[in-house]
């Protein structure tokens, strides 16, 4: 049967609403894994962010995710593609002309950007340890395949380090400073001995914590030798658990810690302040939180606000990739029943705490 | 069925009735591909409905051509053509005598050519305005802010989005500026003629910026009203700012 001829007006065409949850559309798709092997091929791995106080991790999150559309978007435009169609032409010499189809090649504009949109809509990026509103410091990111990876990290329990600002003389129904005012004290019998002495309690009894939490036998041999290098801790769900702890500035009312800690939230390193003020039988508020490292990531790896585009986060990702492998690789091992056994290698081994405070609070118990 | 006719009988497979994007019609319309050519998004007109149906209907030569010649006319570029259309593509429905009207408004308040031609191209939905709506609007900027008709003038052309928005964040934001953070008529009427953006900005990214550069800073209002682009900035950037001076003692 003689099928009807193409319309020339559009009377029985119509365009649906849609909303579109497809994160790349299908023709951009196709683009992409030819085009866009630049860009997007080599987006899959972990970096470091530095996140800015006052800022949800969601909305750096979201804010990275646009930088990386635009960067991969801004690729130059594919060469405008051909489409074969048989047109209707008369070949033939002479006298005798017949009607043939004749493939040709006809530009199309249907894979056209205007007519399509931007290759890419949506990318996959993963958080690793979150940080809250107040915080600042390394947020660990990761991109498409590298966020296996963040699940790999989760499984390592490797420690992280902060910088904790705290404020004598004040205490506030959230622990921070910004809080409503609950209480406030005198603060000038407060020397650093007290302090220190207060912190060195508190870390041995951390310490014992940590080797109840590990599950290890402590009367095995190599147990021991971990103990001694000070390299025990728990390797599923604990509670919050400082590896080490001391105070590097006071200066009252202002005082300022490192805590080396594992299966923290920021929370409870405010109200860690908190108790480090009754405890000093006065009272304390957190006026700044800092995650410097989040196990391999330091400060130096963060990237800045200014450099939240492809570029960087490429170079970063590749910067990157050769530890995260080798951390993974020593940490979760390859036998997962020797993981305790298994000789981490962190790099803060080096300048974590002094192993005179190690070995002491290890004698201890 | 002769060779011939059996040759005539195009099969191709039928164009569907209805779908979600433009691209299948693209090959098959004139006016959608001249659109394109142009440089209209069309992927982003696709997502209004209503507004992609009335695309494959129009025909080129007949509606949009004379439409495209009168933006030609009143000083739009051909490359600005593509993003006008893009934001404003209702104009294809409205009737090119009222769009002369309003031109004709406008240029008897004394609006030159060129202003009339940045006015329409950063504000896109100017021409769809009937004329009394933008006689009410001047009138309220001008009773609003009482300045006067060339300052009023000068501020629209600078901001023509002003009189396509709506009102509501205006007024707010007067009162916001007089009662709140306390700036007197003048130094307002001075900071709007340097700066008309902080008349649409945020009433509470407003609040927090000032509340920052006055009590932490401790800048006093004289010195903000010289300098209002303050409220213009993020205040990230002027908490950073802040920040480092602080840290290199006001270095």
């Amino acid at each position: 049967m003689a099928a009807p001829m193409v319309p020339t007006t559009f009377g029985r065409g119509t365009v649906r609403h849609f909303r579109s949850g497809a994160a790349i559309s299908p023709a951009g798709a196709a683009r992409a894994s030819g085009m866009g092997s630049r860009g997007l091929a080599r987006l899959h791995g972990l970096f470091a962010v530095y996140k800015p106080p006052g800022l949800k991790w969601k909305h750096v999150r979201d804010t990275v995710e646009l930088q990386l559309l635009k960067g991969v978007n801004a690729g130059k435009a594919p060469a405008p593609e051909q489409r074969v169609r048989f047109l209707l032409g008369p070949v033939g010499d002479g006298e005798e002309k017949a009607l043939t189809l004749t493939a040709t090649s006809v530009p199309t504009l249907t894979n056209h950007p205007l007519v399509c949109g931007p290759a890419c809509t949506s990318l996959k990026i993963g958080v690793g340890h979150r940080l809250d509103a107040q915080a600042s410091g390394v947020l660990v990111l990761g991109v498409g395949h590298g966020r296996r990876l963040l699940t790999s990290m989760y499984n390592a329990h490797l420690t992280k380090d902060y910088t904790v600002r705290g404020l004598l003389g004040k205490a506030t129904d959230d622990f921070c400073d910004e809080g409503r005012l609950v209480e406030k004290s005198t603060y000038d019998h407060v020397t650093r001995e007290k302090l220190d002495r207060i912190l060195a309690l508190i870390q041995g009894s951390h310490q014992k914590a940590l080797v109840m939490y590990s599950s290890l036998d402590l009367q095995t041999q190599e147990a021991y030798e971990m103990a001694v290098r000070g390299l025990i801790r728990p390797m599923n769900k604990s509670p919050m658990l400082v590896t080490a702890i001391q105070c590097i500035h006071f200066a009252p009312p202002e005082f300022l810690i490192q805590v080396q800690c594992m299966h923290e939230t920021q929370k409870q390193l405010r109200r860690l302040v908190h108790e480090i003020g009754l405890e000093l039988k006065t009272t304390a508020v957190c006026s700044q939180v800092r995650r410097t490292r989040d196990g391999f990531f330091t400060l130096d790896d963060a990237l800045l606000r200014t450099h939240w585009d492809l570029h960087s986060i490429e170079d970063a990702i590749q910067a990157a990739a050769p530890r995260v492998a080798a951390e993974l690789e020593r940490s979760l091992g390859p036998g997962l029943g020797t993981q305790q056994l298994q000789d981490p290698g962190r790099p803060w081994d080096s300048r974590g705490p002094s192993s005179a405070l190690g070995l002491e609070s290890c004698a201890g118990h | 069925v002769s060779e011939e006719e059996a040759i005539q009988i195009i099969a191709d497979p039928p164009l569907p009735p209805d779908t979600y994007t433009l691209r299948d019609y693209v090959d098959h319309s004139e006016t959608l591909q001249k659109l394109v050519l142009l440089g209209v998004d069309l992927s982003k007109i696709e997502k209004h409905p209503d507004a992609a149906n009335l695309l494959l209907r129009l025909d080129f030569e007949k509606d949009i051509k004379q439409i495209l010649m009168f933006l030609k006319d009143l000083g739009i570029e051909d490359n600005q053509l593509g993003t006008y259309l893009t934001k404003n593509y209702a104009i294809f429905s409205e009737d090119l005598e009222n769009l002369k009207t309003r031109v004709a408004y406008l240029q008897s308040k004394n609006f030159s050519k060129a202003h009339i031609a940045q006015m329409v191209r950063n504000a896109p939905f100017l021409l769809s305005f009937s004329v009394e709506r933008l006689d009410n609007r001047l009138g309220f900027f001008q009773k609003e802010l009482e300045l006067s008709v060339k300052k009023t003038r000068d501020l629209v052309v600078r901001l023509p989005r002003l009189l396509t928005g709506s009102l509501e964040p205006v007024k707010e934001n007067m009162k916001v500026y007089r009662l709140e953070l306390g700036f007197k008529r003048n130094e307002i009427q001075h900071m709007i003629t340097k700066v008309p953006k902080m008349l649409t900005a945020n009433k509470r990214k407003l609040t927090e910026t000032f509340d920052y550069v006055h009590n932490v800073m401790s800048i006093p209002h004289h010195l903000i009203v010289r300098f209002p682009q303050v409220f213009n900035t993020r205040l990230f950037k002027v908490k950073e700012r802040h920040l480092f001076l602080t840290y290199l003692g006001r270095a």
